[in-house]
């Protein structure tokens, strides 16, 4: 064994007697080095997840207001949905562009998963693939996200709406046919219904229940002529059966029926300049906006926010490796009758430095290693931080 | 052999302490005994025989080697491949446990070689002194009388030619005492090494071939029993 292999057993049993402040030193050493690369990673992986989001969706179009709200809404997901406009929209946008324009139909959840209501094309867009099962196809079916399914528990009825929402909207049982496989990106998480499921849940379309055939006479209130009145406890949530379906309808004009945004693929760059003209004019309801400009409007304020965090990271490492030197001279100190008796019995020059310097060595290998594995972690956290980012 | 002219030792003002020693000359397996009050000298006397300190005036010798003229560097080579040295307050190492304890002067000079023949030594050391059992215990789990065979283990452990002992019956009982001093000069007398024991203890003089006694503040050596 050599002499350094003598000093790093010493320390290495000092280090283990003293276990309390070797951690407490570990902790801190990683910490204060810990945090700005920890800063540093995650915002970098947010930052490449939410652009990389962005840069997938060439336009989004919603209510005027603020262009960040509509876009976190209709890429992520993030609840409160933008104020909605009517679907009639869709058709008049679509004459145009000779691109491809996507609804959405945000706000609604079930067990906290976000419920959107889209076309087809949006998964052909996303290039969103179906790791089992198959397409939603009739009123009340939904795909899953990947993430969404792992979550989720059957039955899956979505949340009840506003508790003090007058129009008294039944919660609606989907049905799930099919479970997307994962993307990395916020559609794992979302529950994705067609528009008119959407509509249903708000209460726009609707069935109706033979109430002549129910027997409990708890189920009922009592009859007026030729109606059956049926009690509140009839039914909790509303499910769409291949019975009931055929009685489905909605009331109104179809075009007043609301969606939240609209995301549009153009055909080329002399479309999009045309789009974002036309939405230009002051008498326009509506707003074009490019997802990437507001995302990166967003990151440069949070980069903003990053250096001021950095100029208080520097201040805390700095005080914090102060108490470490403090706490080594101190140890040292403590340790005067140890270090002496060594240099009575004889130890070489500089053992007492190498038992010193090896103790510091260890502590500093082990938060490194912290160090190491919590940024490797955080560099796969991409997601995380973007929900964090977005949510409110 | 241990030889040294008359040894002078100043400590700096405003200390004032001076300590004049008469010459001395121990052959392979002699003993002393040094006797005197606290603060007469003992303790200087003893780091000045190890090497720890040098004198102010006159030489030390062990063999053909002056070790008193020594650099530092050979100085503490000597003092951990020649000297055992057992200290008053045992000086234990809290954090390793006995056996590493009693193996640590290999840990601290490439002079010594920390292999399966010293942890052996290491070992028949402990079962002599009756610590086998704790071989794997902290000091701090340890009785007194424990630490002190522990400390006499360590000092052995390099088999020294020169074992210096500073007080280390002081805490124990007087049978205590007599025991481990028995041990230590039958361990001592084995390997042929010299023992130099500091006490104020006169009740162990008989046991020292020896006395170098400071109780007048004038040293004198006496051979045989005091």
């Amino acid at each position: 064994m050599t002499r350094h292999a003598h000093a790093f057993v010493l320390a290495w049993h000092h280090l283990v007697y003293h276990r309390g402040r070797t951690i407490i030193l570990i902790v801190a050493i990683a910490l204060a080095a810990a945090l700005p690369l920890l800063v540093r990673s995650l915002v970098a992986a947010g930052s490449d997840t939410m652009m990389a989001r962005a840069r997938s969706t060439p336009l989004a179009i919603g209510s005027r207001g603020s262009e960040l709200d509509l876009v976190v809404a209709s890429l992520y997901f993030a609840r409160p949905a933008p104020r909605s406009y009517g679907a009639g929209e869709l058709t008049r946008l679509a004459d145009s562009t000779s691109g491809t324009v996507v609804p959405l139909h945000l706000g609604f959840s079930a067990q906290r998963q976000p419920i959107v209501g889209t076309s087809l094309d949006y998964f052909e867009l996303r290039a969103l693939r179906l790791k089992d099962g198959r397409q939603f196809a009739v009123l009340g079916e939904c795909v899953l996200g990947f993430r969404a399914a792992q979550r989720l528990t059957l039955p899956i009825i979505s949340d009840a709406l506003d508790p003090y929402d007058l129009a008294g909207t039944i919660p609606l049982k989907l049905n799930v046919t099919g479970t997307l496989a994962p993307s990395g990106t916020a559609d794992d998480d979302a529950i994705f219904v067609d528009l008119k499921t959407a509509w249903t849940i708000a209460g726009i379309g609707h069935g109706h229940q033979d109430a002549g055939a129910i027997r409990d006479p708890n189920d009922l209130i009592g009859t007026v002529g030729d109606h059956v009145v049926a009690s509140e406890r009839l039914r909790h949530y509303e499910e769409i059966t291949p019975e009931l379906a055929a009685t489905f309808h909605f009331h109104g004009d179809p075009a007043t029926f609301p969606i939240h945004a609209m995301l549009v693929w153009p055909r080329d760059a002399r479309d999009a300049a045309l789009l974002q003209g036309r939405f230009q004019r002051s008498d326009e309801p509506l707003q074009i906006v490019r997802p990437t400009d507001a995302i990166e409007r967003l990151l440069r304020e949070i980069l903003r926010l990053k250096r001021f965090l950095d100029a208080i990271f520097i201040a805390v490492g700095a005080v914090t490796m102060a108490v470490v030197a403090l706490v080594i001279a101190l140890s040292v100190r403590l340790r005067r009758d140890e270090l002496t008796t060594m240099v009575r019995l004889g130890a070489a020059r500089g053992t007492v430095f190498h038992l010193i310097a090896a103790e510091l060595v260890l502590i500093a290998v082990v938060a490194g290693a912290v160090v190491a594995i919590s940024v490797a972690a955080s560099a796969s956290l991409g997601g995380v931080v973007e929900q964090l980012i977005v949510s409110r | 052999m241990l030889t040294t002219t008359e040894l002078n030792f100043r400590y700096a003002p405003p200390g004032g302490f001076e300590l004049r020693v008469p010459p001395l000359a121990l052959a392979a397996g002699d003993t002393m005994a040094i006797v005197g009050p606290s603060g007469c000298g003992k303790s200087t006397l003893l780091s000045i025989l190890a090497g720890e300190r040098r004198p102010t005036s006159g030489t030390v010798r062990f063999g053909d080697q002056a070790i008193s003229e020594l650099p530092d560097a050979d100085r503490r080579a000597f003092r951990i491949t020649k000297v055992g040295l057992v200290f008053q307050e045992f000086r234990l190492v809290e954090y390793l446990d006995v056996l590493d304890n009693i193996l640590l002067p290999c840990r601290l000079h490439p002079a010594l070689a920390l292999d399966a023949s010293m942890r052996s030594r290491a070992i028949a050391l402990a079962e002599r002194l009756g610590i086998a059992p704790h071989l794997h215990r902290l000091p701090e789990r340890l009785s007194h009388g424990e630490r002190q065979r522990a400390a006499v283990a360590r000092a052995l452990v390099t088999n020294p030619r020169l074992l210096l002992a500073d007080e280390p019956t002081g805490n124990l009982d007087p049978l205590g005492k007599q025991r481990l001093l028995s041990e230590v000069l039958a361990m001592a007398r084995d390997t042929g090494a010299i023992v130099i024991l500091a006490t104020h203890d006169h009740a162990l003089l008989p046991s020292f071939g020896r006395t170098l006694d400071f109780t007048r503040f004038e040293p004198a050596v006496t051979d045989g029993r005091a």
